[in-house]
Order: C-alpha cells, then structure tokens, then sequence
C-alpha cells in the first residue's frame, strides 16, 4: 500500500522524489565508501596538509594531510551506521512497551508511561551526553544513548495508536472468534500502526544524525581518527580562517542527509495519513 | 563506566599509597550508596560538595558561569520570540503566498540545522570573512556593556533562530485556526485595523499553545546554549559541564544535573499555572478528570 502510493505519487510530488534521491545517494556513498574514496580516511601526507579544494583532492586536505572527501564519505557511514542502528532499537523497544502499555492499559500502562513522561521532560540531548559522561564515550554507548532519548517517543506513539485502536469493532471481533491477546496485537495492531511508525522513524533518523554529530562535536562521540562529521567540525575550529573548506564540506553533507530525512519523513506523513497534511494547511 | 577516577586524572606522580590517601580524603573508598546518600544529605543542606579539580565549592563554580549563559539565554529567547511570532504571524496572514512559503522554508531550515553548524557558518561569514563581529569568547555586561553584546550577538542569534523556528509553525498553525473564527470576521467588518485585529483580537486567542511551547523552549535554550558555548568558546554552564565531564570532576556534573533539573521541573510548574490562568478550560478540565 504504501509502496504503490509512493511510486504513484514520487513522479507528482517533486519533494518525496528529491529526498528519496538524496537519501539514496547519501546511503550508497556510505556503504560503497572504499570503492569511491581514492584515499583511506585516516592516511596521513605531510606533503599536503591544509591543501585547498583541487583535482587530485576534491574537498582539500586536513593539518594532517588527510583527504577530506574520503573523510566525509565515510563521516555519513558512521552518521547513518550510529543513526539508524539507534532508532531501529528505539523503534523495537518502544514499539513493545507501547503495545504492551495501550492494549493492556491499566496499572502497567500508568506506571510505564509516567515513566516515559520523564524521560520526555528532559532534553534529549542533555539525556544522552549524560549517559554518554557516565558510560564512557564510544560508539556502542553513543548508540545506545540515541535509543534510549527515542523510546519514549514511539512508546507514546505506539500506545496512543493501539488505545484508539483497541476499541474499533475488528479488534473486537477477532477477540469473539478466540483469538489470543498475541495474536490480536502482532497481526491485527501492529500492521495498523506500521505505516505510521515508519514515518516518524524516518524523521527520527535525522534527529538522530544532529545526536550523534552534536555529541560527536562536544567530543562524546566517536574518538579519532575515525571520521564523523561533528568531530570533523571541532577539528576545523581552528582553521576557520585558514582553510574554510574543512568546516563546509563535513557540515554541508551533515545538513543535507538531515534536510533530506526530514522532507522525506514529512512526505511519507501525507501520504500515511492525509489529515494531517490537510490540518498544516 | 569510564575506568579511571579523579585522582587518575589529577597526578600520575603518586604512588599507589598517596592516592589511596587522596581516595579516602575524597570519600571514593565509600560504596557508591553511601556516597550518594552523603551527597543527598548535603544537596538538602544547600551544600553542593566540592569541586574535585580547583577545590572550589560547587556553588561558586556554577555561580560564576551563570551570568554567562543567562545573558546568552535571555537575548537567544527574546531574539527567538520576537522573529517566531513575526514569521508565524506574517505567514498565517499571507498563507500560500511566496511569502508564506519563503519563510517556512526559514523555518524548516531552522529545525533542520544543528547548532554547531550554523554557529560555524555565522563565524565563517561575520567574523573571517567581514571581519565585523567576534568569533567569540565572553565580556562581561557591567564591564564593558557594547562589547558585552556584540559578543553574545552571534550566539545569541544561533539560539533565537533555532527557537523562532519551532515557535514559527506553532504561531502560524494556531493563528490560522483563530483567524477563521466568526469573532474576527465580525471584527474586520467593523472596520478595526488590521494592527488592533491581529495582535489584540488574534494574538491572544492563540496565546496558550504559544506560551506552553515558549516554556518548552526554555528546556532547549538550555540545552542549545551547552553547544552553542562550545561553538563560541563562551565560559558559561554548558562549557563548565563539558570540561567537568572529561575532567571527572562529578561534584560540579552533579551540581549542574541538579541545577538543570530543578530549572526545567519549575518552569514546567509555570507553564501549567499560566496555561490555567490563560484558558480556564484547562484547569477545569484537568479538576473533572480529562
């Protein structure tokens, strides 16, 4: 359903053709990183250090002398590999507790959601460089930090959804055959709140690119050399005058991966559901 | 956790007894629980500890910083307000012209944009290329109050655009809602100016989402400004935390934490009290249970 109207509509609506594009292009790149980079991220050439935009380097070099559009390229492997590994466990965990929380409702459902409540009335970003201090900075805790701040936004999500659900006459009827609390929740809810967690996953993916390349620039990220887009920013701090080129190109490809989850998301969402498109205008 | 405590970080001169001393000085040989408990125990005191790395009280660390992030704060928010309620307000009365278009890209972007990359971008133009504001650093107001702003200015813009965007869509949805509604058609065919119409009849009208999303905001001011002071090398709270988490200097992030959450728990308060005032809807409704 979803994939015949986005194909219908991809040749009317220029915004989810362009995203779609751009995303793909950012998530090619990202996976096919050797074989397009003519340089390895974290080889360093004392011969070129802080050389401007040429032929043989397209986005110049670093002070070590590293090629900095190898170094983007692979920034977007690390942006995407940390963003979607983090909302994908969002999603699950959150998915079940909301589930879980809206079918049942009841004493677990106001225990879990006053818990999610506070998760909610703490900035994310404060949450996760939080966990990130306390655990240690790296990858593995990074991800899991991004995933944590997401959960309690698709368990609202997801419960809100079943809530309403739960009392439409289909539910009520698969219960009068006998079908189990299991069976009910996984084939007759959760393909109903399907279409609309993926549209909130995929705007979820650029908020958590900004997590990970904000934490990454305040130094709670990925740990050099490995190259991430808001490390490679902090670096540059230093070079602004000297050789812009190293800020724009990591922060141009941060914005546009960004810019283009977004617009996706926001496209997928007129489509998932048009009221709300109809309720913008 | 990260191995290594304070005592790691400060000296690697000591033998293995001295820190044991320096440990037991700062309490570390304690279980986590008593420590806590210790902690709490003060906290109720007013006590904050003290800090690991300068022995200075945590209060006076934190108090020190403060004027810095509050001036950011405060001109961020009031840059934020003004341009959200201008673009949401201009693009609800212009809906769907390219006007109402243009500035919803703005916002779009706005929302989009991560601070530090802004940040970067505002320097790359104001400061290296026309040379015309400070890339950073921190005046203090009473000292010399011109250079004191036009120091917070860039920061200060990177703050309010981020806010102006959120509260731009806020504004426009809720004053399209308004907009439409029999009293203001009445209004305009009594022959009020559009000025009086919009910002006394309409404004108002549109006011409780506003102000809970405006004290929502205070939330991201402060979590904004963390990054925002890393960008602008300014010394305010959000540098104090970075530098005191690699430090781990945990008294001074406790202490923060503490601060951050006590802020965010009152002005929560505030919304909902305002909220009340504003649309004596809510507070019924709340009263007779949803």
């Amino acid at each position: 359903m979803i994939l015949k109207g986005f194909i219908h509509r991809g040749f009317r609506n220029p915004v989810l053709l362009l995203s779609s594009v751009m995303i793909l292009l950012v998530v090619l790149s990202s996976i096919l990183a050797p074989l397009i980079t003519p340089y390895d991220p974290s080889e360093m050439n004392s011969k070129v250090r802080l050389s401007a935009p040429s032929v043989e380097h397209w986005f110049g070099t670093d002070q070590f002398g590293r090629d900095v559009f190898t170094r983007v390229i692979y920034g977007s492997r690390l942006s995407l590999q940390i963003a979607i590994t983090a909302v994908f466990t969002a999603v699950i965990i959150g998915g079940i507790i909301g589930i879980l929380s809206g079918y049942y409702g009841g004493w677990l459902d106001a225990i879990t959601i006053r818990i999610m409540d506070v998760l909610i009335a703490f900035p994310s970003l404060l949450l996760a460089l939080f966990l990130v201090a306390i655990l240690g900075p790296d990858i593995k805790n990074l991800i899991l930090a991004i995933s944590l701040t997401r959960i309690p936004y698709f368990a609202r999500l997801v419960r809100a959804e079943v809530a309403s659900l739960e009392r439409r006459p289909f539910v009520e009827a698969g219960r009068m055959v006998g079908a189990t609390d299991f069976r009910i929740m996984i084939f007759h809810l959760l393909p109903n709140v399907f279409p609309l967690i993926l549209v909130f996953a995929t705007m979820d993916i650029a908020t958590a690119v900004i997590a990970e390349s904000s934490l990454s620039y305040l130094g709670l990220g990925a740990q050099p050399p490995t190259p991430s887009w808001g490390r490679m920013l902090t670096e540059a701090r230093g070079f602004l005058g000297r050789a812009a080129w190293l800020s724009i190109f990591p922060g141009f490809f941060l914005m546009v991966t960004i810019i283009s989850f977004n617009l996706l998301g926001d496209s997928l969402r007129d489509i998932v559901d048009p009221r709300l498109r109809r309720g913008n205008k | 956790m990260i191995p290594g405590d304070t005592v790691d970080m400060l000296t690697d001169r000591m033998t293995f007894e001295q820190k044991e001393i320096q440990r037991k000085l700062f309490g570390f040989d304690q279980p986590l629980v008593v420590q806590y408990g210790q902690w709490m125990g003060n906290v109720v005191q007013g006590n904050l500890g003290v800090s690991l790395r300068s022995g200075n009280n945590v209060v006076t660390e934190i108090t020190q910083v403060v004027p810095a992030t509050l001036q950011l704060g405060v001109f961020g928010g009031f840059i934020g307000i003004l341009l959200g309620v201008f673009i949401g307000i201009v693009s609800a009365v212009r809906q769907d012209t390219l006007v109402d278009k243009s500035l919803r890209f703005v916002a779009y972007l706005g929302i989009s944009l991560p601070e530090f990359w802004l940040g970067t971008l505002l320097i790359l133009l104001f400061s290296v290329t026309f040379q015309i504001l400070p890339a950073g650093g921190y005046v203090a107001f009473s000292e010399d109050p011109i250079e004191s702003l036009r120091v917070t200015l860039l920061p200060a813009l990177v703050l309010g655009f981020a806010m102006a965007a959120f509260l731009g869509r806020v504004v426009r949805s809720s004053m399209l809602e308004i907009l439409r509604q029999d009293f203001l058609v009445v209004a305009k065919s009594k022959g009020l100016p559009v000025r009086t119409i919009l910002l006394k009849h309409a404004l108002r009208n549109a006011a409780a989402p506003i102000i809970t999303l405006i004290g929502l905001q205070i939330a991201f001011l402060i979590s904004g400004s963390v990054i925002i002071e890393e960008v602008f090398v300014r010394p305010g709270l959000g540098r104090l935390l970075i530098r005191s988490i690699f430090q781990r200097d945990y008294p001074v992030v406790q202490g923060i934490t503490l601060l951050f959450a006590v802020i965010f728990v009152t002005t929560n308060l505030i919304i909902d009290i305002i909220r009340g005032i504003l649309d004596p809807r809510v507070g019924e409704a709340e009263r007779l249970g949803k």
